[in-house]
């Protein structure tokens, strides 16, 4: 009988819920379509793949050797050659405004040297600024030399009629999960992740805090109301608007961009209505504590914002942290979530693997619940 | 438009005074920018390094111990001990543990020795794709300078058979001499990302900051009603922009200060560029900012809605400035977004301060670029936000 | 029946409400009457249950509110002094709410629904949003989401501030309907006029209780008789009245001054002799009754104690 009324109230808040959410036309549009209209230009402009590397060449020995040096680095797929320069001056300034990313420098006597035997020396300039980036484009121009040299040993040989001996090592390598080391791939779940986090608390943590500043709040709390009936009320809807945010960025994600979904979609699911229920506490929570609706943003914009991006391994490996700050990164929801998306769609893995994930999750979930029900304070504040 | 400077100060002082007096918001403007970046500036690494690498090594000769020695040397690779079979290893990868597995077949080193091919297989682990291509440039860079040693080696061997076997008249052919590669690395000779990203760090805090501030601000006094009052008072609307935007304006340039100190000293991130042009870049960014929230208030009713609109506006505006994502890998279309994004042209001004120690001469489009954005959404909000309040 | 016993309430340094106690029976209405910052708001939040006393508690039927809130709150209801119904919501949907938070099912939500309409005269604007409607239709829906759930206890915080006066009077003939029901009402009020439609009354003053009866109670206990004159030029007559010091206590209404004494002829002649000295025509003289804003004033006048 009592858990009847219960469910009663709880109804009765949510559809309250509803109803003013569903006035307030731009929120409900916003809410509904602005994660999925994120994914869908995120997805479509952000990579990281290191392709098209601006190289801008200078061929201080111009012949025949050179040439077919430089002709390497014409066909390569990754690197483009932007420009030929005329003097380092030239080299160096594009570098400075960005405008190419490596310079090549070959020197005067660059055949003669290698004609008579002696070791040529080319040099390459890189801009190190973006570091991951310059790191992969040295190993693409280091391979492209090492083969070049590779070659002209072969065709020394075979002009003097001697067979070539076989390359000693073959080098079978596999790349998992994601094949074509697709940026897509993990920016796109990530990406949902990050706006799932954000938006969830953003949009609770109005809620409570509206109420007491409309003045709506006291006479609610007059009323029979429970405080877990109050927080249960007001998060159905958020939670149901996120989910259905989820079911379509997944769905893009797959049709639209092939982000490929390798492992389960309802365990996928079901762990991020965990999530959900977690983050949206969190949004209460921060509302209840703070009664002002400018506080509130301003705090879960915080908490959630900067902290989901940069703290959730999201692109910053959390093993690169020193240990205080990796010590935060275990209380950012997020992380967890994002390694389970990861997980299951590109890795293919299940629960099972998954299990300290899930179980921080719902740690999470369960210590901010009580935590916005025990603050949510239902009588005048002094 | 008649400005009267000593009412727009009075209004200024009373916003100020409002501002400072809540313990709360003194907490938000100052505390917290700093707590931010103390504890994003330690996570903003993406460097390739303690990558977890397991091997199986079923030749257990000089060669492969060889082989699995340049890896485990190379300070980039962590031996992970203890996987017996490639169906262990794939289940580690599986989980995350491992991230390298390397398997050596038996007979390596006999068949290097003998002139013949031998295997090697590698597995690694895809997920995150930048991360990967940087392993498997390290793990390309071993492997092929370990094989290509070996080559030298054999086409050392049979030059010098075929010599020996020429020696009454006829050229010795020589062993040809391998193109060097010498790289220099500039702006950022230690390839460190942290270099990269954390000076990149204070525009974002201070960016969230004023835009959010000034929004909610002014929407807060429209959903109480408070405008209304203020409508009716003899202050014009350019007074009554001026007394909402500048303390806010003021307390982010202090911040960026503040922060800026902090990446320099405490984070000791090399600083190679013209301290004034900093502060004139920062104080148009933060023009630009302001005139961001100014305009997200004259579009929102109520501060939920604002809040949206505001995130919105931020979370492009970040994936699109050329932190993390470069703007250079995205399609055309996309980066037309990037074209009229102020935070874009700050985060490039920044890096160029920063790590190149460019100035005026080299930003200057940027800084352009900026003030024009920043004028052209201050005009139009206040323009909006005048005819709001008639 | 509800007892509020010694109930105090204190924020900082500042005690908001002193000691109070008061008693309502079943279809008695009682006002708490007092100017902004007396303690009533904090008082009635307290008899509400939503504020806890920091000494005394608050017994309906017998069951102490604060141990039991949740229970109790099903048989309260409580109209703050703000509007604290959902502008975005229509009327209906207002009603609709409040109905079900009280345990409500459908059928019986609907029927009270008739009563209410009939009653408050807002069916033709069941459809609006609450907060498009004008502030007597706003009180009016607050008191209806108050009694959809039939309470035995309303309590009211100043509900007709700011309303028309013929919304107030419909507002006031709906409360008395209520009282044959056997509701008690407790409601709060700066209006004196309205204190006087009143079963019983209370004066706050500062928190602090001054004086508690029925307004006849009141008004016999002041024990002086007001006389009241009025005068060619009023305003010099109250300076001149003041200055001499002789009556305690002297109100300007309109044209006429109101002038409590213990003794009616005395005062006559006393006030023959002072004005004219001036040149101040005395127009006429009359005895009245006090009325309770002669009374309160009174009642203050004398060191906010408890006459």
């Amino acid at each position: 009988m009592k858990i009847l009324s219960s469910a009663k109230r709880i109804l009765a808040l949510g559809s309250k819920e509803w109803i003013q959410i569903y006035r307030d036309g731009r929120s409900l549009v916003l809410s509904f379509l602005l994660p999925v209209i994120m994914m869908v230009i995120f997805g479509y402009a952000l990579s990281m793949d290191v392709t098209h590397v601006k190289l801008v060449v200078l061929d201080n020995d111009k012949t025949p050797f050179s040439r077919s040096l430089i002709e390497e680095f014409s066909h390569n797929e990754y690197i483009s050659v932007i420009n030929f320069a005329s003097n380092n001056g030239e080299i160096d300034s594009l570098l400075n405004g960005g405008e190419a990313a490596m310079g090549l420098v070959i020197p005067v006597e660059f055949e003669k040297r290698h004609l008579s035997g002696k070791s040529a020396d080319i040099q390459l300039l890189v801009d190190g600024s973006d570091s991951s980036s310059a790191l992969v484009s040295i190993g693409y121009v280091q391979a492209i030399v090492l083969d070049f040299n590779q070659a002209n040993e072969i065709s020394e040989m075979k002009q003097n009629g001697i067979k070539n001996p076989e390359i000693p090592v073959d080098i079978r390598s596999r790349i998992m999960y994601n094949s074509e080391l697709k940026s897509k791939n993990f920016i796109i779940p990530g990406i949902l992740a990050i706006i799932m986090a954000i938006i969830s608390a953003l949009i609770t943590s109005l809620t409570i805090s509206r109420e007491w500043e409309r003045g709506t709040m006291e006479t609610l709390i007059s009323t029979p109301v429970r405080r877990f009936e109050l927080f249960t009320g007001k998060m159905i809807p958020y939670i149901f608007i996120a989910l259905f945010d989820v079911i379509v960025s997944v769905c893009l994600g797959y049709f639209i961009f092939g982000v490929p979904l390798k492992g389960n979609f309802t365990e996928l699911y079901l762990i991020a209505l965990l999530f959900l229920i977690g983050n949206s506490s969190l949004g209460i929570l921060i509302s209840s504590a703070t009664k002002s609706q400018v506080l509130s943003v301003q705090l879960s914009m915080m908490i959630t914002f900067l902290p989901s991006f940069i703290l959730s391994g999201y692109v910053f490996p959390v093993k690169n942290m020193p240990a205080i700050v990796q010590a935060f990164t275990y209380l950012v929801p997020a992380k967890y979530l994002i390694l389970c998306i990861k997980g299951i769609a590109l890795k293919g893995i299940g629960l099972t693997l998954l299990w300290s994930q899930i179980l921080f999750l719902f740690l999470f979930c369960i210590i901010v619940a009580i935590g916005s029900i025990k603050y949510l304070d239902l009588r005048i504040p002094e | 438009m008649i400005i009267k400077f000593s009412k727009i100060t009075g209004f200024i002082r009373k916003e100020f005074l409002q501002m400072m007096r809540d313990v709360r918001m003194r907490m938000v403007l100052f505390a917290a920018p700093v707590i931010m970046l103390l504890l994003f500036g330690y996570a903003v690494s993406t460097d390739v390094k303690s990558i977890n690498m397991a091997y199986i090594d079923e030749d257990k000769t000089e060669l492969s111990r060889e082989l699995i020695g340049k890896f485990t040397s190379s300070g980039y690779f962590i031996n992970y001990a203890g996987i017996k079979s490639p169906l262990e290893a794939g289940l580690q990868m599986d989980s995350g543990k491992i991230e390298v597995f390397l398997h050596i077949e038996n007979g390596f080193e006999k068949k290097i020795r003998s002139g013949s091919v031998a295997s090697v297989q590698l597995l690694i682990d895809g997920t995150d794709s930048s991360r990967a291509s940087v392993i498997v440039s390290y793990v390309n860079t071993i492997t092929q300078a370990f094989s290509y040693n070996f080559f030298r080696q054999r086409v050392m061997l049979s030059l010098s058979a075929i010599n020996s076997g020429r020696q009454k008249g006829g050229k010795a052919v020589k062993m040809p001499q391998d193109v060097e590669l010498k790289q220099r690395v500039f702006f950022n000779p230690d390839l460190s990302s942290t270099n990269y990203f954390l000076p990149v760090i204070q525009g974002l805090i201070i960016c969230l900051l004023t835009i959010m501030l000034t929004s909610m601000s002014i929407v807060k006094e429209r959903e109480t009603g408070t405008i209304d009052q203020i409508a009716v008072s003899p202050i014009t609307p350019w007074e009554l922009i001026a007394g909402k935007t500048i303390p806010f304006a003021l307390v982010s340039f202090i911040d960026i200060i503040l922060i800026t100190a902090l990446i320099v000293f405490w984070f000791k991130v090399p600083f190679k560029g013209n301290i004034l042009f900093l502060m004139i870049s920062a104080a148009v960014f933060i023009i630009s900012t302001t005139s961001v929230g100014l305009f997200i208030s004259t579009i929102s009713k109520t501060q939920q809605q604002a809040i949206l609109t505001m995130f919105f506006f931020l979370l492009p505006s970040i994936m699109f400035s050329g932190f993390i994502f470069p703007v250079s890998s995205m399609p055309p279309a996309a980066q037309v977004i990037a074209f009229v994004n102020p935070v874009k042209y700050y985060v490039d001004i920044i890096r160029g301060i920063f790590l190149k120690g460019v100035g005026f001469d080299v930003l200057w489009p940027n800084l352009t670029a900026l003030a024009v954005i920043g004028s052209v959404l201050f005009y139009v909000s206040a323009r909006r936000f005048g005819k709001s309040l008639e | 029946m509800i007892e509020v016993n010694n109930i105090v309430k204190k924020f900082g340094g500042i005690t908001a409400v002193n000691d109070i106690s008061l008693k309502a029976g079943k279809g008695e209405i009682f006002g708490i009457v007092g100017p902004d910052g007396a303690g009533k708001s904090t008082l009635l939040r307290i008899i509400a249950s939503i504020m806890k006393p920091d000494n005394g508690n608050v017994i309906l039927d017998g069951t102490d509110i604060h141990k039991n809130a949740f229970t109790a709150r099903e048989n309260i209801a409580y109209m703050p002094q703000r509007f604290g119904l959902y502008e975005e919501l229509t009327v209906e949907e207002n009603i609709n709410f409040f109905g079900r938070i009280f345990g409500m099912n459908g059928k019986n939500i609907e029927k009270r629904k008739e009563n209410l309409y009939k009653f408050s005269h807002l069916e033709p604007f069941k459809n609006r949003l609450a907060g498009r409607l004008s502030g007597g239709m706003k009180q009016k829906l607050g008191l209806a989401c108050a009694l959809i759930h039939q309470p035995q206890l309303i309590i009211l915080d100043e509900p007709t501030n700011g309303v028309d006066p013929v919304s107030r009077r419909e507002f006031w003939k709906i409360l008395y309907d209520l009282l044959s029901g056997g509701v008690s009402v407790i409601i709060s009020t700066a209006y004196l006029d309205e204190a006087e439609r009143c079963g019983k009354i209370c004066f706050l003053y500062k928190g602090n209780l001054i004086s508690e009866g029925t307004p006849e109670e009141i008004k016999n206990s002041i024990g002086k008789s007001l006389i009241v004159v009025i005068t060619s030029d009023p305003r010099k007559s109250e300076k001149l009245l003041r200055e001499r010091g002789e009556f305690s206590n002297i109100i300007l209404t309109g044209n006429s001054l109101r002038v409590f004494t213990d003794n009616i002829k005395k005062a006559k002649e006393s006030l023959k002799s002072i004005l004219p000295e001036q040149d101040i025509n005395i127009l006429s003289m009359s005895e009245s009754d006090a009325t309770l804003e002669d009374c309160f004033v009174e009642l203050l006048s004398g060191d906010g104690k408890i006459s």
